[in-house]
């Protein structure tokens, strides 16, 4: 159950998360059905370094998307 | 000590709704699981996590009724009585929930199984938090907010609509400082209706949570802020609160409402250390019923409150499931001439009360097709539908088109009463019900 954000398994999740950002707008749950082989608190872990590593977007309906596909480079908060 | 979550759990299970899973669940499911379940739903063991999880356990006015050791028709009263003999708290040195303690960097909400629990949520959500603050001129605090996970240090907080917490902000947002707040996840009912039933401003909502308890509630102050939180929580966060103002996505999120809500822009919270029991249960508050039926007891208290104000005699009060508990009022009346009216009148004067039908006593409100019958036969549209146009309305009925509005403005509604209580002037022999004949004189199990 000891697993931390630097874990290889959360940054290859991370940039797996990240490619169905740049792939178009989803909703939380649609990312959670298209990784669900990982384990959940991976997952959740992965979300946390892409909420602080990359400039996440909304739409109006709420899905994410990457807003230039890029990685910012700086913790977003 | 005043009883926590666990001795809820406990007269759940005594009263057969509480349901306990046989297997390791994934958390990804548990929603899907918790709405399904008889009962409220354990999961003692979770897929990945070494924390446990409940769901489900205010999700009926039963079970609201058996964690308030109260009738069913009573949690309004006994909500009352609450607010009318309020308990202080006291301070304890020692808490279970510190049993596993977590500072600084070291901090990992991903340690809790926080779920997703709609399909069109913005992400998984800590929904059972009493959230504790302390302002230097009004004192602490207690509400209940949602908080979406952000990252494992940090979650947004719903600030939206107008409460304490949000007025606290505001002060320390001008001094652009951040508000340290404490969270207690996983308590006893009690706790949870008395922090989110909108105590005026200077009550100590604990105060009232002891009330209903009848006993103080036992605080235990924070370690890295100046707050106290239930000592018999399951699980402790504490953080802050960051000057950032309405800046960051937050939502979706299925509201108590029952309507997806759209996306917002929140505050930030910023955590400085996370405790738990070793043995944790993380409670998944799942909406709208379990926050629908938490908010029943404090509407149908004020419903009370405000018909004994008017000088009418009420008999029984009920909020609706399909009024998500708060939009819907229903009342029998022991009936004076106009007092039909009046009784309206007084109901609809409530600020979240939309819609209300009062009955005379004889007519069994819990019965739906006996309040069918009234209204049917007790009410000449024209005479007895009121509309009250101009009323406040609330941002959260669709109905009432709120983003038609100027930022900051506050909708109005149309509200409307029926009175479904005899006309005056109309003899009682022609509302004379039909009874069997010897009904009491004979059994149908001897029979069939």
């Amino acid at each position: 159950m000891s697993i931390s954000s630097r874990a290889p398994e959360v940054q290859r999740l991370t940039a797996e998360i990240a490619g169905t950002l740049r792939a178009g707008p989803v909703f939380f749950m649609d990312l959670v059905r298209a990784h669900r082989q990982a384990p959940y608190r991976t997952l959740l872990l992965a979300w946390g370094e892409v909420r602080e590593h990359y400039r996440l977007s909304r739409d109006d309906d709420g899905r994410y998307f990457l807003a230039d596909g890029h990685e910012s480079g700086a913790a977003k908060e | 000590m005043a009883d926590g979550m666990r001795e809820w759990m406990a007269k759940l299970e005594a009263g057969g709704e509480l349901a306990r899973a046989q297997r390791e669940v994934d958390a990804r499911l548990a929603p899907a699981l918790i709405a399904q379940a008889r009962g409220a739903a354990l999961f003692e063991k979770v897929a990945g996590f070494e924390i446990g999880m409940v769901g489900g356990l205010a999700s009926t006015r039963r079970r609201i009724a058996l964690g308030m050791d109260c009738r069913e028709s009573d949690i309004g009263k006994k909500f009352q009585h609450g607010i009318d003999h309020p308990i202080e708290p006291v301070l304890v040195k020692t808490s279970p929930a510190s049993e596993v303690t977590l500072t600084g960097d070291d901090v990992d909400l991903t340690r809790l199984p926080i779920p997703v629990l709609h399909e069109k949520d913005g992400g998984p959500y800590i929904s059972s938090g009493v959230v504790v603050a302390r302002d230097a001129e009004l004192g602490r605090n207690a509400g209940v907010y949602r908080l979406m996970y952000r990252t494992p240090r940090t979650t947004s907080i719903d600030l939206v609509s107008h409460s304490d917490l949000r007025s606290f902000y505001l002060k320390s947002l001008g001094r652009k400082e951040p508000l340290p707040i404490a969270i207690a996840v996983g308590t006893h009912l009690n706790e949870l209706m008395a922090a989110g039933y909108g105590a005026p401003v200077g009550v100590d909502e604990f105060s009232v949570a002891g009330g209903l308890h009848g006993r103080p509630v036992e605080l235990v102050k924070c370690r890295t802020v100046d707050l106290e939180v239930p000592a018999n929580a399951e699980i402790v966060l504490e953080g802050e609160i960051l000057p950032t103002g309405w800046t960051e996505d937050e939502g979706r999120f299925g509201d108590f409402t029952n309507l997806q809500c759209s996306l917002k822009w929140n505050p930030i919270v910023r955590y400085t250390a996370m405790s738990f029991r070793r043995d944790a249960l993380f409670y998944a508050l799942t909406m709208p019923w379990e926050n629908d039926w938490l908010g029943a007891p404090g509407v149908e208290a004020m419903a009370w409150a405000a018909l004994k104000t008017a000088g009418v005699q009420a008999t029984a009060v009920r909020v609706t499931p399909g009024g998500c508990c708060h939009f819907e009022i229903i009342a029998s009346i022991k009936k004076r001439a106009g007092e039909g009216k009046n009784a309206l009148v007084a109901l609809l004067s409530l600020g979240i009360v939309k819609w209300a039908i009062v009955t005379d006593d004889d007519v069994d409100i819990t019965n739906q097709d006996e309040l069918d019958w009234a209204v049917t036969f007790c009410v000449q549209a024209d005479k007895d539908i009121y509309i009250l146009p101009g009323m406040r309305g609330k941002h959260l009925d669709p109905s009432v088109r709120a983003w038609e509005l100027p930022k900051g403005e506050v909708p109005v509604t149309a509200k409307f009463g029926i009175d479904a209580t005899r006309p005056e002037g109309i003899d009682r022999i022609h509302y004379e019900r039909p009874v069997v004949s010897r009904f009491d004189e004979a059994r149908a199990d001897e029979y069939f």
